[in-house]
């Protein structure tokens, strides 16, 4: 039966090859959309966890100019207070809460201004860029300060060496110095919570509180930052909406890519229904001698089924070689249009979506080869062999 | 020409001059610009090294520094200088004369110290002690003058390491004759 429909294909050699192309460039869009979309969402879950943060407690006000301030590295002009913290941390939702007091002692007759940073080792799981140089440790009292690199390189210090703040009357001693990360955090001063508290006379008060949540994902935000929304003094700011515009755009661009996706497996199942169509037209006779020579019904739709199947299976193949071959730089071009793409490949092609557009295209097959089989099957034998066709 | 003892000399940058129209006022009246110039003295390390009593620091192959003119006089040389101190960064200023050869002035532009070492390291008393100064000159009873508590000697003491380095740098430069203008 298979060498049989496989003859049968090779006869119309052209038809064929054109149907197969066909079909190969719609399962190919369709394969470059999910691979995209599955290579997009991953790079930017790996991003946003790489962020360590998924939202931000900051004090009642411009929610978006304060989460936008204390990233950048800037203080706020209210504070929260310390119970924010334990509610955001009692939260089931929440792996990790980590609080911060920022303040900034400017200097201006030396046209200097300082930002300070207080800190508990809760910060460490939400800034993973943290690299520290050789032979820092963690704070090992309240006098302890953890250095930027740039504040480091800036005044001259290494670990182990004393540090005064002239504002505050304190003296420290470098603890760590971390590795230029190309982030705010450069060119801060960290010191324990506590000890900022009390530097800025700001006890049990927070500028703001990082969150860290257990599952990430964009079901889960929203729930957890309505929850949150209700502690007192506080809103809450998510890394997503931050992003949001963003993913609006991401979401449009995917929806059109779709509904094109959709277009080109509609027609290349018409044009699959059209070949068969004409095939089984073509072979009126033929087929009426298979059934003059004992060919059951079952056994031409069989034939005429496998023919189909046979056509789009090869046809989704190719879609998908030709998604593997082209990819890369459909890739590339991707990348110069959104600048805000996440790093690394876009183009995730799983073993999931081959399948996935595996048996969309055997679907094809099926759907546009079911009619002409069953013309084929009903065919009266006399009838098909008094006929001019074939 | 004594040397001093000092931890061992890393490279410290650049460093502004953060006062500039104000200082020219008051040290060079009359003065109609401000040339900026690097000096490279990287052809002189060995001299360098021997005056030093130490291999100089990479960014001590070139001097930056300001010159002072008057039409086509240069009246005075500017130069400022990143100092690490006990308790951080200290930033050095030597106004220094046309010929380049002895200090006029020194001020500290910042520095990071306590009391009572921030106020003795800043206290024209001891700064007045660089004035006549150059890289030759014995550095010892400035850098453990009586005017200073003892708190502060250690800043102190890289504070004159550092003018004394400049100095030093600007008059093998100078005997060289290697201008580098900036663009």
């Amino acid at each position: 039966m298979l060498i049989l429909a496989m003859r049968n294909l090779s006869r119309r050699l052209l038809r064929t090859s054109l149907t197969l192309f066909g079909v190969a460039a719609a399962v190919s869009v369709l394969a470059c959309l999910l691979a995209f979309g599955e290579g997009y969402r991953r790079g930017l879950d790996t991003e946003l966890k790489a962020m360590g943060i998924q939202m931000m407690l900051v004090p009642l006000g411009c929610p978006y100019d304060a989460a936008a301030r204390v990233l950048k590295g800037h203080t706020l002009d209210t504070s929260l207070p310390f119970s924010a913290l334990n509610a955001a941390r009692s939260d089931r939702a929440v792996a990790q809460a980590a609080p911060m007091l920022m303040a900034t002692l400017p200097r201006p007759s030396e046209g200097r201004t300082d930002l300070w940073v207080g800190i508990d080792d809760t910060i460490r799981p939400l800034k993973p860029w943290w690299k520290f140089k050789a032979g820092s440790s963690w704070f090992t009292d309240q006098n302890s300060v953890i250095l930027g690199a740039e504040a480091a390189a800036t005044e001259l210090r290494s670990v182990g060496d004393p540090l005064y703040s002239p504002e505050t009357g304190r003296k420290f001693k470098v603890c760590a110095i971390l590795e230029r990360s190309g982030t705010s955090d450069d060119s801060l001063f960290f010191v324990p919570l506590r000890t900022a508290q009390e530097m800025f006379h700001q006890q049990n008060r927070l500028t703001a509180v990082a969150v860290r949540l257990k599952d990430p994902t964009h079901a889960a935000l929203g729930e957890v930052a309505a929850r949150l929304q209700e502690i007192p003094g506080s809103q809450v700011v998510t890394m997503t909406e931050m992003m949001g515009a963003f993913f609006n755009l991401v979401g449009a661009v995917r929806t059109l890519l779709l509904a094109i996706a959709i277009i080109a497996i509609t027609i290349s199942t018409l044009t699959v229904f059209n070949t068969m169509l004409a095939s089984v037209i073509e072979r009126t006779r033929e087929l009426g001698m298979l059934r003059a020579v004992g060919a059951s019904r079952p056994q031409l739709f069989q034939l005429l089924a496998i023919e189909s199947l046979m056509l789009t299976l090869v046809g989704t193949l190719a879609g998908l070689a030709l998604t593997v071959a082209v990819g890369p730089a459909l890739e590339s071009v991707v990348k110069r249009l959104v600048p805000l793409a996440p790093d690394g490949s876009l183009l995730s092609l799983t073993t999931w979506i081959a399948a996935e557009c595996a048996l969309i295209g055997l679907g094809v097959g099926l759907a546009a080869g079911i009619y002409p089989a069953w013309r084929a099957s009903k065919m009266q034998p006399v009838e098909a062999l008094r006929s001019p066709q074939g | 020409m004594k040397h001093f003892e000092s931890k061992e000399q890393e490279a410290a940058g650049l460093c502004p001059w953060r006062n500039k129209s104000a200082d020219t006022k008051r040290y060079f009246p009359g003065a109609d610009r401000v040339v900026e110039t690097n000096l490279i003295v990287s052809s002189q390390r060995m001299a360098v090294t021997k005056r030093l009593g130490r291999t100089p620091t990479g960014d001590e192959n070139a001097l930056r520094t300001y010159k002072i003119m008057r039409g086509n006089m240069c009246c005075g040389i500017v130069i400022a200088r990143r100092v690490r101190g006990e308790y951080g960064l200290i930033e050095l200023v030597l106004i220094v004369d046309g010929s380049g050869q002895k200090i006029k002035a020194a001020y500290i532009q910042r520095l990071r110290e306590p009391e009572p070492a921030a106020s003795a390291l800043q206290s024209s008393a001891w700064l007045s002690l660089f004035n006549g100064m150059d890289g030759d000159s014995d550095w010892g009873p400035v850098s453990r003058s009586a005017i200073l508590p003892p708190a502060a000697y250690t800043s102190a003491a890289a504070v004159t390491s550092a003018a004394r380095t400049a100095m030093i740098l600007l008059s093998t430069a100078q005997s060289i004759h290697v201008a580098a203008p900036l663009p």
